[in-house]
């Protein structure tokens, strides 16, 4: 069963990015992305097994019910074809990430239900136009920590790098504004579940304008601002965050506190940083998987391999809450678990800096560069976390999109879901005013 | 205190828990309206208080030879029991689309102050007040600090978008703070936009500012040109006092001002009673700002007018009454900055106050002058004065001693720059208006360090507030912000249970060179004080909370 596919390798010295901009590919690998390549870079053709099938489009419509603009269940005709839980692990080891590993020893009620793998992913016409462009045009600069002349799409579909395919991550498929509710629950070691906070949050993708260009473009890659709903005591809380590919200054956050009435620019919001949003649970760059800059690590392209890695978990993101829960995880019976190619690469701390977790290894999906799972190892080398990420189809962007994040404290026994969707109607909306992403924005809002 | 009152705390402990265990699961209620965009939410958050003196009055704080209106609350409690209180904060939004309403209450009931006796001797003293013997609380006492209900905010408030712009409005009784201060508002353009609750400040060392300050009733609006530019301004149709700590309480400095003073005794032996009140203006407090952005950097630019809110105590020489004093027409100009300097936001104020009263808290005035007013024809000095603030709030990620950790921390200065008005008294019988004891510049600083544990317990989080304030240097001829030499010190335990109980215990420690405030020094004429006149009021406090 050992049958890791590793497609690219290269050694760790070709991926210490160098001070100068790295080239982009030439015109004639670029012309990939029309051929063997889908046009977001994935490999087109399925597995030799046949179960990875070859991409067809993606998912551009679906049918049935839907919580907001997202649809329920995209495939309820799929049933799944495999139950892996702690007594046939051992059967399936190469196919499992560590961390899922760790979960299915650690608990043995928990269980993967594997489902036919489905190419979802997908993007506007004009994405693909970009990421065309991108291939010959978008190159990183700053040592990796920055990129230049990058707009609308993938900056490197075919990545080269382990700090391209982290560029592709952050700047991966969203549409140009969404707004959603959303609810971070902490499940501590002895099973009880708790709210730690309700939002409402509005992002924004500067990044995907239709109307703009690598030439106009801030840099700013998302705006996000989100308000707190509950506990009734964080009530009116917001806080506002503008990320941008600014090497020196990648983060701008504002915070209005309700308890001061006042609204201040916020320090550290990222990295290692406790979460206070979700009571600590987590660190903030566990969000949504991961968010943030990446000049923490240095980043290194370990291969490709095919991962059975949570996909399509529309239906896990639009249950009730109360089923969207096991004990200690997501509810196994709602979690769809689907074998795609994933990057692999890994985070080991860049020297002088500073991290919790001095080192990391994220699997990304092939097809949409959303994070699928990430494992994060303490300075023993000792795994001590893992991630959790069920990316959903929404087909109407079209795209493979990413919220929700489960992170497990293996060491701690906790369990912080972040950003859950549940019971929240997530929607694509027209743009906002960039105004609106503001510290005085929010002051000038803010009733409590 | 006595013992009926212990066991009272007992009964009010346990009713205060049965209270909110007995209450229901829901958290804040939310209104299903079947139309999402109109959303409507009540919460209400129950809290119960206790406080206990830890060290019994100090004759030199209390009872000087000099100052005989410094005792009323020091001696009415011995050690023990200070507050034994619930305390109902209700608050109500509702939101249509870009419109909406909130009104909001608080209530509360402290046992402490509704009782008929307290530890003041009967006998022996000079009356504290006129109307109510020694030994108990004036019926204004008993009321504010006992038994009160009242509305906070109440107010309306709409946008609209004008393209790219969007224009807010807001109307009604609301907070309004402009400028980048923290702890130490009172020193800052924060000051201009309104008053605070100091009871509140001082008797739930949790509450948050919301609780604390004082809405008024004003109009302002912004107006969001860009994402780097924006206007804002206000109109206030209040005018409304700090809230001192009534007299006769716990924490009242002063026998003679807060709710219920109606006696000065003068150093004649003869008592001075209150006449009315100097009040500020119901119209003309007005302020604006610009905010703007450049690079990573936050600027703003203040101006206002306001009245002040911290009164000066007048002894009018001529009819024998004393009289609180609120200036009228105190204007400011200021600037300020915000940034993150590594992981820390920094951000710093500064402003210039014109017209401002040179009679620090903790001064007394006497006045020969029977036209005296609080406007052009003054009994105190006034002068022109140098605010700056600098604060920072960093956020520490885990190690080997916590979890999580954040400090808050603020320095603020004054500074005297010119006397432009300074009424001269009766050599060897008045003193001048302006004290000869301050000194140009004032330092101080304040800061809370708190590290968290997250689970340290399944669903249980800890905090451990630690809080210092520090009078760095100087005395003050505008604010003292913190005694000179002297300070608090606070280490507290707050606990969250399951996101949805709150419960914190804080012990709080004062400092530095005990004196009342204010006292009559016989060598320099003046009566301002800037020693420290809570030096034997440290105190323990105990507070669960839970919001429904």
């Amino acid at each position: 069963m050992q049958r890791k596919t590793f497609l690219l390798g290269f050694t760790a010295a070709a991926l210490l990015a160098t001070g100068a901009a790295q080239a982009a590919v030439s015109a004639d690998e670029a012309a990939q992305l029309k051929t063997t390549l889908t046009p977001l870079g994935a490999e087109r053709a399925g597995n030799k097994d046949g179960t990875i099938p070859a991409w067809d489009g993606g998912l551009k419509a679906a049918a049935g019910a839907r919580m907001g603009d997202l649809p329920v269940n995209p495939y309820p005709a799929d049933k799944p074809t495999l139950k892996i839980d702690a007594k046939n692990l051992a059967q399936h080891t190469a196919r499992l990430s560590e961390g899922t590993q760790a979960l299915l020893k650690k608990y043995p009620d928990f269980y993967v239900n594997v489902y036919p793998t489905r190419r979802s992913a997908a993007a506007p016409a004009y994405v693909y136009d970009n990421t065309l462009k991108n291939a010959t045009r978008c190159k990183t600069k700053d040592a990796g920590m920055s990129v230049e002349g990058c707009f609308g799409g993938v900056p490197f579909p075919i990545p080269k790098d382990g700090t391209e395919v982290m560029w592709n991550y952050l700047l991966r498929v969203e549409p140009e504004s969404a707004n959603y509710g959303f609810r971070n629950l902490v499940i501590s070691a002895d099973g009880v579940r708790a709210l730690a906070t309700r939002n409402d949050i509005w992002w924004q993708y500067p990044y995907f304008y239709k109307d703009g260009s690598a030439e106009t473009w801030s840099g700013e890659y998302f705006l996000e601002r989100f308000n707190a709903t509950e506990p009734p005591y964080k009530a009116g809380e917001s806080l506002v965050i503008r990320d941008s590919i600014d090497a020196k200054n990648p983060r701008q956050a504002w915070q209005y506190l309700v308890g001061q009435r006042r609204v201040r620019r916020a320090p550290t919001v990222g990295y290692d940083t406790p979460d206070f949003v979700a009571s600590g649970a987590n660190y903030f760059d566990e969000v949504q998987g991961f968010l943030g800059h990446l000049d923490r690590y240095t980043w290194k392209l370990v291969g490709k391999q095919e991962l059975l890695i949570p996909y399509n978990s529309n239906v896990l993101v639009t249950s009730k809450v109360d089923e969207a829960f096991g004990k200690h995880f997501l509810n196994p019976e709602k979690m769809r678990w689907e074998l795609h190619r994933v990057w692999v690469v890994e985070a080991t701390l860049a020297p002088g800096k500073r991290h919790a977790v001095p080192k990391r290894r994220f699997y990304l999906d092939e097809d949409s560069w959303t994070l699928a799972l990430m494992d994060g190892y303490d300075a023993e080398g000792k795994l001590w976390r893992t991630s959790q990420v069920p990316s959903f189809a929404m087909p109407s962007v079209p795209a493979v999109l990413q919220k929700p994040a489960a992170v497990f404290n293996l060491q701690a026994g906790t369990l912080s879901a972040v950003q859950m969707l549940n019971d929240e109607p997530f929607k694509v909306t027209p743009r906002k005013a960039e105004s609106f992403f503001t510290g005085d924005a929010v002051a000038a809002d803010a009733a409590r | 205190m006595n013992r009926p009152l212990e066991r009272a705390t007992r009964v009010s402990l346990v009713t205060a828990a049965i209270l909110l265990a007995l209450a229901p699961p829901a958290r804040a209620v939310n209104f299903d309206t079947g139309d999402s965009d109109l959303k409507l939410r009540w919460d209400n958050t129950l809290k119960y208080g206790a406080a206990w003196r830890l060290k019994e009055a100090d004759a030199s704080v209390a009872t000087p030879a000099t100052q005989p209106n410094v005792d009323a609350g020091d001696m009415a409690f011995g050690k023990g029991l200070i507050n034994n209180r619930v305390d109902l904060l209700s608050e109500f939004d509702a939101r249509y689309q870009a419109f909406g309403a909130r009104v909001s209450g608080a209530a509360w009931y402290d046992h402490v102050y509704r009782q008929d006796h307290n530890d003041y001797p009967a006998a022996g003293h000079p009356p504290n007040a006129l109307g109510t013997p020694n030994g108990q609380f004036t019926p204004a006492t008993r009321k504010l600090m006992g038994r009160k209900a009242e509305f906070s905010d109440a107010f309306v408030y709409g946008g609209v978008d004008l393209g790219n712009r969007k224009l807010t409005v807001r109307a009604g009784r609301h907070t309004l703070l402009f400028g980048e201060t923290l702890f130490l508002g009172a020193n800052g353009i924060a000051y201009a936009q309104g008053p605070v609750d100091l009871i509140k400040a001082y008797s739930q060392p949790t509450a948050q500012f919301k609780e604390i300050a004082l809405p008024v009733n004003q109009v302002s609006t912004t107006l969001q040109v860009s994402p780097a530019l924006s206007f804002s301004g206000y109109y206030q149709l209040e005018w409304r006092s700090l809230r001192l700590p009534a007299t006769g309480s716990y924490f009242s400095p002063a026998d003679f001002v807060g709710d219920g003073a109606d006696v000065l005794l003068l150093p004649t032996g003869a008592a001075a009673p209150r006449s009315a009140d100097r009040k500020g203006r119901k119209g003309g407090q007005f302020g604006a700002q610009v905010r703007f952005k450049a690079g990573d950097v936050d600027y703003g630019l203040y101006a206002a007018q306001f009245d002040e809110k911290a009164p000066v105590p007048v002894v009018d020489g001529t009819t024998g009454t004393y009289a609180l004093y609120y200036q009228r027409k105190v204007k400011t100009f200021g600037a300020s900055l915000s940034t993150v300097v590594g992981e820390t936001n920094v951000a710093a104020e500064a402003s210039i106050r014109r017209g401002t009263p040179l009679a620090p808290l903790g001064d007394l005035i006497i006045t020969v002058n029977p036209s005296a007013d609080n406007d052009g024809n003054t009994p105190y000095a006034l002068g022109n004065t140098f605010h700056a603030n600098l604060s920072a709030i960093s956020v520490f990620a885990a190690n080997g001693l916590w979890d999580g950790a954040s400090l808050v921390a603020e320095t603020a200065y004054n500074r005297l720059l010119k006397v432009t008005r300074a009424p001269t008294g009766i050599p060897g019988a008045v003193p001048d208006a302006l004290n000869t004891t301050h000194s140009r510049d004032h330092l101080a600083a304040r800061l809370v360090f708190q590290p968290e544990y997250f689970q340290v317990l399944p669903s249980l989080d800890l905090q451990v507030p630690i809080g210092l304030g520090v009078g760095i240097y100087g005395r003050s001829a505008v604010f003292q912000l913190v005694p000179e030499k002297g300070g608090d010190l606070s280490i507290g335990l707050n606990v969250e249970y399951q996101k949805l109980w709150k419960a914190g215990l804080q012990y709080t420690h004062y400092y530095g060179r005990g004196g009342p405030a204010p006292s009559l020094d016989p060598a320099t004429s003046t009566n301002a004080s800037y020693r420290q006149y809570y030096k034997d009021r440290d105190f323990l406090s105990l507070s669960v909370q839970r919001t429904f």
